[in-house]
């Protein structure tokens, strides 16, 4: 129901729109491009004031909460492991289109919804994709927003660290680590890691 | 007071401008898109991806963007089709026509990057204003070149400077929701400092968290940008001291906390492009 509601407001910022380009100029025209202007108004104010995300109306949600001492980060690290067993940080562009911080949502969120037949699927479609951008990290090929513009490409928003070194052979494994540490400690004391997910070939 | 709000609704968005101000509108957000879209080159690939990653994000969600499951070649051939109209708009190529369709088209593509997990930073991705904007020039009035200023040229125009300016109100609105004035503290700038060392690894971040003025001075700043940023929209000399400040702004953040902003050329709707034109119109002694 939610989603419906929001392509309606979409639908309805079309239909306005289009009966300002359907009008010639003169008090018609005026008043139809008041009611979008209004409309646009409203619904853009109310996605910001009510925090409710709509989509290209939109609430704009980041960086909100308080960071405080005590405040934990928690993050997942995606690895690939190499035929004599060594790990490898991947890239956080190894799975484009899709960024490290979104499959980590995914990550963390997903498999528990999942039989094991699909996380084997899953998991075995991003070894195959890490697979892919080993080959091209050792071939000397950019990855993500680098692929066509290079240095000139927008990357994601998240900075996060690059990581281009890959090994001269396959990846034989993908495995998925969750650690966590408080911000009063530091990362240099983060709890153990922790196995998540695992996938072999 | 209703008669000075409808003065002020009048002077916002129906005082005449010059049709530059659209023309650089269209310029500024194609040109936003292509590069966005350039960087993205692998969006459409989401297609290929097995139905087990859509778990989170249900049916509902893609289907609202027109993502149903089409074919792998569908969406690499949309994808093309859509730089083809972006530069087509660029040119100014049956302008109400490819803004519609770029508009449209980028309505589907924008949350690619983000839909499996539900989009949470889609607003961030650099397409929203683009999006919108294009649509909302598909509306309007094509400029054309020559023509007097007029009503027609303000009202897209300061319509798309306004929707800049919440994706610097709306933030404040946020923090001041979810953790209220405490945001604004130089302790929280600290430990966001902290934080995000440990995850972006950003340059600054230790140097800013070992400086509490500095943390302050974050804060107070991040407060006032943030909180002004609607008066882009009523002064034009308000929106080119915006520019500069806002620069700054996201530069520190890059430096601080790792964040970039993809929407950082966008900036360049906020000069006064109806007093650029004027003065290009204006005879030159000879």
């Amino acid at each position: 129901m939610p989603e419906l509601l929001r392509g309606v407001s979409f639908l309805g910022f079309l239909a306005l729109g289009w009966r300002v380009a359907r009008l010639d100029p003169g008090p018609a025209r005026r008043r139809a491009i008041n009611r979008l202007l209004a409309y646009v108004v409203l619904l853009n104010g109310a996605a910001g004031l009510l925090q409710w995300d709509d989509w290209p109306f939109t609430s704009h949600t980041i960086a909100v909460g308080r960071a405080r001492a005590d405040s934990r980060v928690c993050g997942t690290e995606l690895v690939g492991v190499d035929d004599g067993g060594r790990e490898w940080t991947l890239d956080p562009y190894t799975f484009t289109p899709v960024y490290h911080s979104i499959l980590q949502y995914w990550i963390e969120q997903a498999p528990g919804r999942l039989d094991e037949a699909q996380r084997d699927r899953a998991l075995a479609f991003l070894l195959d994709r890490a697979e892919q951008s080993r080959r091209r990290l050792a071939a000397g090929r950019a990855l993500g927003h680098e692929r066509l513009l290079g240095p000139l490409g927008a990357p994601y928003w998240l900075l996060l660290p690059r990581s281009r070194a890959a090994p001269a052979s396959p990846y034989a494994a993908l495995r998925a680590y969750s650690s966590c540490w408080s911000l009063a400690e530091g990362p240099q004391l983060a709890t153990p890691r922790r196995l998540i997910a695992e996938h072999r070939r | 007071m209703r008669a000075a709000l409808a003065a002020v609704w009048e002077r916002v968005w129906f005082r005449p401008a010059h049709p530059l101000c659209l023309t650089a509108t269209r310029a500024i957000l194609c040109l936003q898109a292509l590069w966005i879209l350039l960087s993205r080159p692998d969006l459409p690939d989401l297609a290929r991806w097995p139905v087990e990653f859509w778990v989170l994000a249900g049916r509902a969600l893609p289907a609202r963007f027109g993502i149903v499951g089409m074919p792998l070649g569908l969406e690499q051939g949309l994808f093309l089709l859509l730089h083809a109209l972006l530069l087509a708009a660029l040119c100014g190529v049956r302008p109400r026509l490819t803004c519609l369709a770029s508009g449209l088209l980028l309505y589907h593509f924008a949350p690619f990057e983000e839909v499996i997990a539900r989009m949470p930073h889609t607003a961030f991705g650099g397409l929203t204003l683009p999006t919108l904007g294009l649509l909302v020039l598909s509306f309007a009035e094509p400029p054309r070149r020559g023509s007097a200023p007029s009503a027609e040229y303000r009202w897209p125009f300061a319509l798309v400077q306004l929707l800049l300016a919440c994706g610097y109100l709306f933030p404040l609105l946020a923090k001041l929701r979810f953790s209220g004035p405490g945001w604004f503290t130089a302790d929280n700038i600290r430990y966001y400092a902290l934080g995000n060392l440990g995850v972006t690894g950003a340059p600054l971040a230790g140097w800013v968290a070992e400086r509490p003025l500095v943390c302050a001075a974050i804060a107070l700043g991040t407060l006032l940008l943030e909180g002004l940023s609607p008066l882009v929209v009523l002064s034009p000399a308000a929106a080119m001291a915006f520019v500069p400040a806002a620069l700054g702004f996201h530069a520190g953040i890059v430096l601080v906390i790792g964040y970039f902003f993809p929407s950082l050329p966008l900036l360049l709707l906020l000069l006064d492009w109806d007093r650029i034109g004027r003065r290009g119109d204006a005879p030159r002694p000879a």
